[in-house]
């Protein structure tokens, strides 16, 4: 055991912070942006080093947001906080377009993943001073160039040893027009007290159902600009804000079953969070239903036959299967590894891609998916996954196909080229986080297709008939997956299923809500303890049929891999205070719900159930 | 074994028990949350006390923290914010006093590095009865599940295991309970004026400024006002308050090789107004700059064993990582710890002239607030001085309520951060001497031992950021204190050299037996202190020391050359 006797300053735990707007916005953007510029143009000058090549590309990303957290539970505000937050981003490319220090692993410092990690050891200032901006990048451009330019060199030699693939050989920074784009933003007020009044009043409909141990509302919003600027010359300012009111409830099945549940209202600006009734409404509702699942039966047996997603669910396992991490239509790019015992450290951090499968058909012919990341509403509602220009300054086209009638067509990608996407589509997209910037491939807003549209009663019967052509005796409809985070608690059995490597291909989180519905008279019954079985993209080459009324679903992702990496996200989750945004925000537009011909469902197979509590809640008795 | 000793504690363990069932709802008037607690306490205690392994103590902890911080950088604001928290700590024993759930498990090294992360529970800030009781209920009811599966694994692992060398039971059994309630926090002490402190902060860092060649040029603020609160099921009831204002400034330079050369200073006194002025502060930096470029000159020591004197700060944190660790009472029961003083108690260990004391319910020395002040430990128990070297001679331990052989209780040193379970760790460590010395014989103490040692120079040790040390078996039973100025003291007189690049090491024993004379004006040392049960504020009091023989090695060096491209602002590579 070591023991510290230290400073206090290094006691500090930084946070990363900023701007009071008492000086005018359009001042601020000017500041900003001169001071990146000068720096960028100095460091591209100046910066060399003996026997090392010079910087042939930098970029620099800064956050300049104003922050609001609010946390209540049971009518009562546990904490409530508002601050100026900037973060900085910078990446320093060394060699050449075809060739720099990315798109390599080795065991030297985990070289060349790509700029998303701030580096900076000095805080940006929270006011517009020029000199403090620019000594906060100069610091990280430093280091950043100290390190790619020996990782570099080492990636130089790893290469001399090896066979390349024909993927090895793509470029490792495609080229991407110059954009000066500068959009302004409104900022809105925050208003502290009217947010932590929302949260007292969400948070007191909990009161009322002593069936749940734990519940919790936190607000978030971040709202301000981001700036980035690259050396080929492209400057953009974009507006980039969210509010996020996100509701979790947790308790235990009378047999132990961990249950939670989780409402996230998302949306660009405060007017488009649903009404104060609306979200009322939905929370009770939630409340209910969870208390109502905790003497609902438990599945105990294995399933397997057509199964319809509704609601959440539908955009979920679009979500999960299509568009998390390097998985999907995600386009991805094999690093160049150093060598073989890097393997031993890095196994599934890159998932194989759909690249092979250009211009074949993937899933059903019923289904068009296309990529729409400017579109800016749906239904007069602002989508929070819209974006006029990518994290990495490239403007995406008004729409791109990636699967035409079941048929592939393209993937999402950015800068960085791989097998059949060389060029960036627009497509490496900002993520939300917390104290650094994150940036990863995303779809940002989605359309989902599906010819033939049925109504909702049609669509069941559909499902019934099915069923009963398979002499089932009942079919199920999956209306919501859990999504993790905030107060949900820890199912035990879950972190240990990650821990040992539980990603396994098609694996969807697990079911919140899940219902038997009986072939002889349509009845639908709750149930629990069900575990999805897996679900691939072939999983929707046959789908019986979707619903002709679609939904808009505004999530965060959360992706696995890529910059989150899985193991990050247990650790981030098991120290985060349910409080925070973190991920990259998504709109997908889609069926209200879709019918899976063949999908398995089996009971869960949990490894370690803790008891419900000795004594009773002291809610409402 | 232990048969002997449970009789006495089974009787100790029922007369508290009926105290447990029977604490009455005493109102507090002044602050609800003591009766809210209580009454979720009492609530609990009445289903749990009839299962079938039912908890023996429950004790709930909880920091109330309003904080308030402001950072600067080269003049410029970069962080300035206020929180506030309630952090809840809950503890639940089950078995008894002699054994329970808390005892070692060994050869379970990963269950006890698990035990190590904190807890995470926060209460309403408000005094809402339902919302309070519903976050106590459910912290208890994991704290009272984990404690029944730990005690199975206890007795299991004791089934299995040779017998333990200390047979000490696991909790102490304290006479009364403690009651002390300090009336809320006055509004002023809940607040803080940011702006005045922002201002103040930019003027000392911009000082940097002056010189290009130091790329980090740090001050920063922090004021805490803590209410501690503390109820067990043993009847204590403790509402404390602390208030913590600390400045912090920092330099930071890199000489050609690529040595980091970082200068810190800190400030603390309990309130603001006790912080130093401007004028001062100015001055201190104006000093730390002027080191920082003498520095960079400086040449690099090699490894060195011979003469020394260490300021009172550095001789401070010397005595706190060599000693003060060493002398916590739980590591004397651990069986992965060294226990190098276990066995010494009556046994001479340092030079007849010195005394070791802790004083955690000291405020001041000398004019200077003390940061390892409290009443009460968090573990409810008063806090006490405790002589641990008296003239030379071991005495005793820092004693939290964990006992070992033949040191049955605690003498209030049981501490840890909000989220933690409190072990024995220090507080005020003060140093004494019967025969100070002044600098000047103490100076020439140190070129008498030179000569006679054949050397052309000892060295002097000023200042220190802190230190660290390994207290366990595995790893050699050294420490590290890491000096920030050093100087080259020579035999024939020519002034003091500033040299860089050297830590302080040794091994407690052999370090301890070469100390030789104490100065006569103490210094304080002001830090925080990390072990197993979280960050606590302490200090470190000692006169200066001379010591026979230390030993010096090469520090850790940053292998990155200073910043290629000047500071921005310093207006070169346009």
């Amino acid at each position: 055991m070591i023991k510290r006797i230290s400073l206090l300053l290094i006691m500090v735990a930084a946070f990363i912070s900023s701007t009071v707007s008492a000086i005018s916005q359009e001042n601020t953007r000017d500041v900003i942006m001169r001071a990146m510029k000068d720096e960028l143009n100095r460091n591209m000058k100046h910066l060399s080093m003996e026997n090392l090549k010079s910087p042939f590309f930098i970029s620099y990303t800064i956050r300049d947001a104003q922050m609001l957290e609010v946390k209540a539970k049971l009518g009562s505000i546990i904490n409530s906080e508002e601050y100026p937050s900037r973060s900085q981003s910078v990446r320093v490319l060394v060699g050449d377009y075809s060739r720099n220090n990315e798109n390599y692993m080795d065991l030297g410092g985990m070289g060349g993943g790509g700029g998303s990690f701030a580096r900076g050891s000095e805080d940006l200032p929270l006011n517009d001073d020029y000199y403090g901006i620019r000594r906060a990048l100069w610091i990280a451009t430093d280091e950043a160039y100290k390190s790619v330019a020996e990782s570099f060199e080492r990636k130089l030699s790893a290469i001399k040893q090896q066979n390349l693939s024909s993927e090895d050989s793509l470029d490792d920074l495609s080229r991407a027009p110059v954009v000066k784009l500068s959009i302004p933003g409104k900022r809105f007020e925050a208003n502290k007290p009217k947010w932590e009044n929302t949260a007292l009043t969400i948070s007191k409909i909990f009161q009322k159902y002593p069936d749940i141990y734990s519940s919790e509302v936190n607000i978030s919003i971040s709202q301000g600009d981001v700036y980035h600027a690259n050396s080929e010359g492209t400057e953009t300012i974009t507006p980039n804000s969210i509010v996020a009111v996100v509701v979790t409830a947790t308790t235990q099945a009378e047999d132990g079953e961990p249950l939670s549940d989780k409402v996230s209202f998302y949306a660009a600006v405060p007017e488009e969070l649903p009404s104060m009734q609306d979200m009322d409404k939905a929370v009770n509702a939630m409340a209910a239903q969870l208390t109502a699942l905790r003497k609902a039966p438990a599945l105990s047996d294995a399933y397997s036959g057509p199964v319809m997603f509704e609601d959440q669910a539908v955009g979920e396992i679009f979500a999960q299967r299509f568009f998390s991490g390097a998985e999907g239509l995600n386009a991805s790019r094999k690093p160049i590894y150093s060598d073989p015992q890097v393997l031993m450290f890095m196994s599934q951090v890159q998932p194989s891609g759909l690249e092979d499968k250009m211009d074949k058909k993937i899933i059903s012919n019923d289904i068009t998916i296309k990529a729409a990341p400017k579109q800016k509403t749906y239904e007069n509602k602002m989508l929070i996954g819209s974006y006029d220009v990518d994290a990495e300054g490239v403007v995406p086209s008004d729409e791109i196909t990636l699967v035409d009638k079941g048929m592939l067509k393209n993937l999402l990608n950015g800068r960085t080229p791989a097998k059949k996407t060389k060029q960036s589509n627009g497509h490496k997209c900002l993520a939300f986080s917390t104290y650094s910037i994150v940036s990863a491939t995303g779809p940002g807003v989605v359309n989902v297709n599906v010819d033939k549209g049925m109504t909702s009663a049609d669509l069941k019967k559909q499902l019934i008939k099915k069923a009963k052509d398979e002499g089932l005796e009942y079919a199920f409809i999956v209306r919501r997956l859990n999504t993790g985070g905030g107060d949900t608690g820890f199912d035990p059995s879950s972190i240990m299923e990650m821990a040992m490597g539980g990603n396994k291909e098609g694996k969807l989180s697990k079911p919140t809500y899940i219902s038997r519905i009986s072939v002889k008279d349509g009845k639908e019954e709750l149930v629990r303890n069900a575990e999805l079985g897996g679900l691939t993209i072939n999983s929707l080459k046959k789908i019986l049929g979707a619903s002709k009324d679609r939904q808009l679903y505004n999530t965060l992702l959360k992706a696995s891999g890529g910059d989150f990496g899985g193991f990050g996200f247990i650790i981030s989750s098991m120290f985060s205070d349910g409080g925070g945004l973190e991920g990259l925000p998504t709109s997908l537009i889609l069926p209200n719900a879709i019918v899976l011909e063949e999908f398995d469902i089996k009971n869960q197979s949990r490894l370690i159930t803790t008891k419900p509590p000795v004594v009773d809640n002291p809610i409402g008795r | 074994m232990q048969i002997n000793k449970l009789s006495l504690f089974t009787f100790l363990l029922i007369s508290c028990f009926l105290g447990v069932i029977f604490i009455p709802t005493v109102s507090f008037g002044q602050d609800k949350l003591l009766d809210i607690i209580r009454d979720e306490m009492n609530r609990e205690l009445k289903v749990l006390s009839k299962q079938e392994v039912p908890p023996y103590y429950i004790g709930y902890r909880v920091d109330d923290i309003f904080e308030t911080r402001v950072e600067a950088s080269f003049g410029t604001i970069t962080n300035s914010e206020d929180s506030k928290r309630r952090h809840l700590t809950v503890s639940v024993r089950t078995g008894k006093n002699d054994l329970d759930n808390t005892r070692e498990i060994r050869g379970d090294d990963f269950a006890g590095y698990l035990s190590m992360i904190p807890g995470r529970a926060f209460l309403p800030l408000d005094d809402n009865p339902e919302a309070i009781k519903s976050v106590l209920w459910k912290e208890t009811n994991d704290k009272y599940r984990k404690a029944v599966e730990d005690l199975a694994k206890v007795k299991a692992n004791i089934a299995v295991k040779v017998a333990t060398e200390d047979s000490s039971a696991d909790f102490t059994v304290e006479k009364a309970p403690n009651n002390y309630v300090e009336p809320p926090f006055q509004p002023g002490q809940l607040t803080c004026d940011r702006k005045k402190w922002e201002e103040k902060l930019k003027k000392y860092s911009a000082l940097f400024l002056s010189e290009p060649d130091i790329y980090g040029g740090n001050s920063s603020f922090s004021y805490s006002a803590d209410r501690k609160y503390f109820i067990s099921s043993e009847g204590t009831t403790i509402a404390q308050n602390l208030t913590y204002a600390r400045i912090a400034v920092s330099g930071y330079m890199k000489s050609d090789d690529g040595m980091e050369l970082p200068l810190y200073k800190t400030y603390f006194a309990f309130t603001e107004a006790g912080l130093p002025s401007d004028e001062e502060i100015e001055k201190d930096v104006r000093d730390m700059i002027k080191k920082l470029k003498a520095l960079k000159e400086a040449p690099v020591v090699d490894p060195y064993t011979g003469p020394a004197i260490m300021s009172g700060r550095a001789s401070g944190v010397f005595f706190h990582e060599i000693f003060g660790h060493r002398i916590e009472g739980h590591r004397q029961k651990s069986e992965t710890e060294g226990q190098t003083f276990k066995k010494k108690v009556g046994e001479k260990i340092l030079p007849e002239s010195m005394s070791v004391v802790f004083e955690p319910e000291k405020k001041k020395v000398g004019g200077q607030d003390l940061n390892g002040y409290y009443l009460y430990d968090d573990e409810g128990v008063k806090s006490r001085k405790v002589t641990i070297v008296e003239n030379g001679i071991l005495k005793d331990f820092l004693m939290s309520r964990t006992p070992f052989q033949n040191f049955p209780n605690s003498n209030g040193h049981g501490r840890a951060q909000a989220g933690y379970q409190p072990v024995s760790r220090q507080s005020n460590l003060i140093v004494e001497t019967t025969k100070p010395l002044s600098m000047a014989d103490l100076r020439k103490k140190l070129i008498d031992e030179c000569k006679k040692q054949g050397k052309e120079y000892g060295y002097f040790f000023v200042d220190i950021t802190g230190g660290f040390t390994m207290t366990g078996r595995t790893l050699p039973n050294s420490f590290n204190v890491m000096p920030t100025e050093v100087y080259r003291v020579f035999v024939d007189g020519r002034p003091d050299q500033i040299v860089r690049g050297v830590d302080l090491v040794g091994t407690p024993l052999s370090m301890f037996s070469e100390i030789s004379d104490a100065g006569n004006e103490p210094e304080v040392f002001t830090g925080t202190c990390g072990a197993e049960s979280g960050g606590v504020p302490v200090t470190a009091c000692s006169p200066a020391l001379f010591v026979n023989k230390i030993e010096m090695q090469k520090k850790e060096k940053s292998q990155d050359r200073p910043p290629l491209l000047s500071r921005p602002d310093a207006g070169k590579d346009k």
